[in-house]
């Protein structure tokens, strides 16, 4: 064939798919396969159905409690009173406090699963190598199963703030102000937060350890240290703990008596809450908690109020996704398949 | 040499040189070194803040002082009852699954009982060598927590105490044995390893934490008023739904009974011999139930199980 030939034969433009697409495609089959994968399915169904019986049973609570108010004041209407006492406070949000407690637990392995099976799948299936030899950078590769996993889970936390929102309502009987709703909406952010943070510490191992296993036993070592451990030593501290009813209550002192007597004891207090800060489980109740005004002295703050004064805790939640997020890319962008 | 304690030996030297095994063991040990040197700052914290409080009512003129809390010697341990039900079932877990999982993934099953070996006698003698690993490691944490006891806490147990702390251990035993048979069972019908410690791991979660938690709302709550400052007080008190619920958790039979024996629970201290005796055998009996079903599912699965296929 001559050049003159060649030069007739329509050339072939092969177009390099875009950033975005290639993160899109990347994402979106990483929440489709989360879904083929039985151990999710059944993680993710202990959650829901744990999450569904904690809240009906919250909104259960809270509409007893209003029946009873009312009962109370039909009954003081009956004798002709007229000065009918108002409701005392309810907080109807706090009816998510066992849920918090489940998503510790069972959240956390969830996106551990998650984690895991993210890039341990490609690994036993090969289709790592595969993928790197096509024209996708590691580096968009990572991203699109962060982003595909990431919004998997925000999606799940969307859905059970809005079951808790619904329940509240149907069940309950009671509407939440804005306040309360928005408090809600970012009890359900720092849940995603923290799922975030177990879901990159299964991701990290996983791309740091080439055999699963080893990076999937190392992954529950360091969640049992962080999630367990850490608090529980916090907890054996409290000196508050060391009787049921307290410590301080049994030596008939009240929170100020016990802040006096503990004055002398600085050191020992730093310590303690110092071990509680190791843990992202422990911010993440302590922040959970406060917005759900579970802890009472925050149950009269405003969200902004809520989130100023427990900044620390926010920190605290965001620190272990950053380290996670940058070590994985550094192990990741290195590595030599 | 009997086939039996030939794979129990075999069972025992590869768990010491697994690598992750070697960690949680470790880790296991330093909690437990750690749980009485924390204990003991706190008991000295306590006694400090109420010998401080005391000074201070006294300074004041107040004549009606707080009873001084009570300080015994095995509460410095009761941590333990904590770490065995968390790292200890882990443990134990790793244990169970790397017995068998690992030789039906590289083969060396099927090339095991090509030889004069019965199945039944390579289970009990997984079992057996597991089983042994699990008894030297509480041996090694009883030996360190005494040696502890002394040495950081400064205090001589009696016997009685001394006693007391090997009645916990046994009961750790039959606890940590459950999360053994429970991996080797799943490791006996799945193929998946990871898959076969996430079920655990799950199961786990599911008898030590969620039930218990749920058992925890069916309480019911006591108010008690203080006799000096008039404060109010809310104790939980169990319920016969919390109870009940509490009952099909292994991890709260282990908690609850942790705690009468290492002296946490009030009024443990003056329990009668006898009735701690009695409520030590019935906790046991509870926790031996699962893992005696476990195994004998187990022993079902792998004898009826078909390892090679006529073609």
């Amino acid at each position: 064939m001559t050049t003159a030939e060649l030069s007739t034969i329509p050339q072939l433009t092969v177009q390099k798919p875009g950033w975005g697409h290639i993160l899109s495609v990347i994402a979106r089959k990483e929440m489709t396969d989360a879904f083929r994968n039985r151990l999710f399915v059944v993680a993710l169904m202990m959650l829901v159905g744990l999450t569904l019986i904690a809240i009906s049973l919250g909104a259960v609570t809270v509409h007893q409690r209003v029946a009873e108010y009312q009962q109370s004041v039909q009954v003081l209407q009956n004798l002709g009173r007229t000065n009918i006492p108002p409701m005392p406070p309810l907080n109807p949000i706090a009816v998510s406090k066992n849920f918090i407690n489940y998503l510790a637990m069972v959240g956390a392995l969830l996106a551990m699963i998650l984690g895991f099976t993210s890039i341990n799948k490609e690994r036993q299936a090969g289709t790592l190598n595969l993928i790197l030899s096509r024209p996708v950078y590691r580096d968009q590769l990572l991203s699109g199963k962060m982003l595909g996993n990431a919004v998997l889970l925000a999606l799940l936390m969307g859905a059970v703030g809005l079951v808790t929102w619904l329940a509240l309502i149907v069940i309950g009987g009671v509407s939440l102000t804005s306040d309360q709703l928005i408090k809600l909406a970012l009890t359900m952010g720092m849940s995603w937060l923290y799922l975030l943070t177990f879901f990159l510490l299964a991701m990290f191992f996983s791309l740091l350890v080439r055999q699963g296993n080893q990076a999937l036993l190392l992954t529950v070592i360091v969640w049992l240290v962080f999630a367990f451990i850490f608090p529980q030593i916090g907890d054996t501290m409290d000196l508050d703990n060391q009787i049921p009813g307290g410590f301080f209550a049994s030596l008939g002192l009240d929170r100020a008596g016990e802040q006096a007597a503990l004055a002398k004891f600085k050191w020992y207090e730093t310590v303690r809450d110092g071990v509680e800060e190791l843990s992202p489980t422990k911010h993440y109740e302590r922040i959970s908690f406060a917005l759900l005004g579970i802890k009472k002295e925050f149950a009269d703050n405003t969200w902004q109020e809520v989130l100023n004064l427990k900044t620390v805790n926010l920190v605290g939640l965001l620190v272990p996704i950053v380290l996670l997020t940058s070590a994985s890319y550094a192990v990741f962008l290195r590595q030599e398949s | 040499m009997n086939a039996i304690a030939l794979i129990a030996r075999k069972e025992f030297q590869a768990a010491f040189r697994n690598r992750l095994f070697i960690t949680i063991t470790v880790l296991f040990l330093a909690m437990s070194i750690l749980s009485v040197y924390i204990g003991s700052v706190t008991k000295r914290t306590e006694l400090r803040v109420y010998n401080q409080t005391v000074a201070s009512l006294t300074a004041q003129g107040v004549t009606a002082l707080p009873p001084q809390p009570e300080i015994h010697t095995l509460t410095i341990l009761s941590n333990l009852t904590e770490y065995v039900s968390i790292v200890g079932a882990i443990l134990a877990v790793v244990l169970g699954y790397n017995a068998l999982i690992e030789e039906k993934e590289s083969g060396g099953l099927k090339l095991i009982l090509s030889r004069p070996v019965y199945r039944d006698q390579l289970l009990t003698g997984k079992l057996l060598g597991n089983a042994a690993v699990i008894a030297v490691l509480l041996g090694l944490v009883f030996v360190f927590n005494l040696a502890l006891l002394v040495l950081i806490g400064g205090i001589w147990p009696t016997l009685g105490e001394v006693g007391r702390l090997l009645s916990f251990v046994g009961l750790a035993f039959a606890y940590m044995l459950i999360f053994l048979s429970l991996a080797m069972l799943l490791s006996i019908r799945m193929q998946n390893s990871a898959a076969v410690f996430l079920v655990s791991l799950v199961a786990w979660m599911l008898l030590s934490f969620v039930i218990p938690q749920m058992a925890e709302t069916m309480m019911a709550n006591s108010t008690v008023i203080n006799s000096i400052s008039g404060a109010t007080n809310q104790i939980p008190q169990d319920t016969a739904a919390s109870q009940a619920l509490n009952f099909l958790s292994p991890t709260w039979h282990l908690r609850s009974m942790g705690e009468q024996l290492l002296e946490a629970a009030p009024g443990s201290v003056i329990l009668k011999t006898g009735t701690l005796i009695g409520h030590w055998l019935l906790t046991l009996f509870a926790l031996l139930i699962p893992s005696i079903v476990f195994m004998a599912a187990g022993y079902i699965t792998f004898l009826r199980d078909e390892t090679l296929t006529l073609e």
